[in-house]
């Protein structure tokens, strides 16, 4: 029998579907370690340090305690970034504000540095992925936007063209002319969810920064929200500072390639790679540059969008998702978002996400991602056992 | 994305120029259902009507359209 181990936030919905995915194959639920008690020292993982143990690290998201915590552990983590710093002292005193982008890069330098402690802990002979749904190295790397690209880059996984790293806003403008690239997205690059991501285009005349960013000016400073109501930025002091922000913070940026067009809207497609194969897929039309659906945007036609790309054409796109994947063998499941250009057939990575697999309702073989990827686990196992 | 309301999505429909239009796109902006109703004698005919997404007026500063990025 195995046991389940879930490392997550107890109230988080995704622990719900890894209890009805561990039921349909008569399992007993996970036994879930909160991320709090974690990272508080009280618990560790050793006492998993058992055979028929899988462990499943979950998001930590929606959670401002986990987050402070988060940040405080990346206070200390040596790093080169011109990002903004926050001793442990001060993190205790911040106060919950609805879609604040808060210190992103010691964010992800904690969340890194708790993922290492906690392996650590549990030196767990790994077989061929198994012991970890994900491993914490993957997941630790998955959560870096430049890393990822330049890991696909390297292995020949089409992406957009990266204009390299960005220090600021003048740097940016000064590469986009030298590449000669007119339009480029930029991204945070520990952000999820469309977080502090700008589509920003300039010539000589005009530019333009439409994005998720809420920019806001408070006793002399600008803080900067997540905001659902995307908008388009034009004048030059308020992008050259929103861009400045970020870039402090750390950056992807890359070329911004058209997309095809399904029922009247730019798309991507997310595409949930479990052991290595492409299953579930959500068709996500835009209304803005950003796709994600939190933004208000629709699911589209999944027939549709096979019937447009044809099916020799899908499946060259479900094998670069699967090659993607394959980059990270030591994680049983992850989210590929997958670009598809106006001519339906040349295709580009966008970003890979180590927990990009909550999509509810989308059946593949008649499982959802959860029950699918117990499957996955439980037929290893065979294999193995 | 706009700041349109129902007087201003008035105002707009009192224009001459609309009634050459074969398609009004105001989505995103605060126009109320209750209006969209009404504005139906007001609209050009064969005009398509496009209307997605509309917010209350108090959310377009703060509010509900700021959210907490999930971590994926």
């Amino acid at each position: 029998m195995l046991n389940f181990i879930a490392i997550a936030n107890p109230e988080n919905r995704r622990l719900g579907f890894l209890k009805q995915a561990l039921s349909h194959f008569n399992l007993p639920p996970a036994t879930v370690i909160p991320y709090a008690d974690l990272i508080a020292g009280k618990q560790t993982l050793e006492q998993f340090k058992v055979p028929n143990t899988i462990i499943r690290f979950d998001s930590p998201e929606r959670d401002f305690e986990i987050d402070k915590a988060i940040i405080a552990a990346g206070f200390a983590v040596p790093d080169d970034g011109q990002h903004q710093r926050i001793s442990p002292a001060e993190v205790a005193f911040l106060e919950f504000d609805k879609g604040r982008i808060c210190y992103p890069r010691q964010w992800y330098l904690g969340w890194r540095h708790l993922l290492q402690q906690w392996l650590q802990q549990l030196l767990v002979p790994c077989v061929d992925g198994v012991g970890f749904m994900n491993h914490p190295e993957d997941i630790a790397v998955m959560f870096d936007k430049p890393a990822c690209h330049e890991k696909f880059r390297r292995h020949n996984i089409p992406v957009p063209r990266s204009l390299g790293k960005i220090h600021s806003y003048d740097h940016l403008r000064e590469q986009m002319q030298q590449q000669e690239i007119d339009r480029v997205f930029v991204k945070l690059s520990h952000g999820s969810a469309a977080s502090g991501v700008v589509a920003y285009q300039a010539n000589s005349k005009f530019e333009s920064a439409i994005t998720t960013v809420e920019r806001v000016r408070e006793n002399g400073e600008t803080l900067l929200y997540n905001s659902r109501k995307i908008r388009n930025y034009t004048r030059r002091e308020e992008i050259a500072d929103i861009i400045n922000i970020l870039t402090a913070e750390g950056v992807q940026v890359e070329e911004w390639l058209p997309k095809a067009r399904l029922q009247g809207c730019g798309f991507d497609v997310r595409v949930v790679v479990i052991n290595g194969e492409a299953q579930h897929i959500v068709v996500r039309l835009g209304k803005s540059p950003m796709t994600n659906l939190h933004l208000g945007n629709e699911r589209g036609n999944s027939e549709e969008l096979l019937e447009k790309v044809g099916a020799e054409n899908w499946e060259a796109m479900k094998y670069t998702c699967e090659q993607a994947a394959k980059l990270f063998p030591r994680s049983l499941y992850c989210g590929v978002d997958l670009l598809i250009l106006p001519d339906w057939k040349q295709h580009a990575i966008l970003e890979i996400n180590a927990f990009g697999d909550l999509l509810p309702g989308i059946l593949w073989n008649g499982m959802d991602t959860y029950t699918s990827e117990v499957k996955a686990i439980l037929q290893r196992n065979i294999k193995e056992g | 994305m706009g700041n349109l309301t129902d007087e201003g999505l008035e105002v707009l429909l009192d224009c001459p120029a609309i009634q050459n239009l074969h398609t009004l796109n105001v989505s995103n902006n605060c126009v109320s259902e209750e209006f969209f109703e009404q504005m139906e004698q007001l609209a050009p005919p064969d005009c398509l009507l496009i209307k997605d997404f509309q917010e209350p007026i108090v959310d377009r500063n703060v509010g509900i359209s700021r959210y907490y990025a999930l971590y994926e």
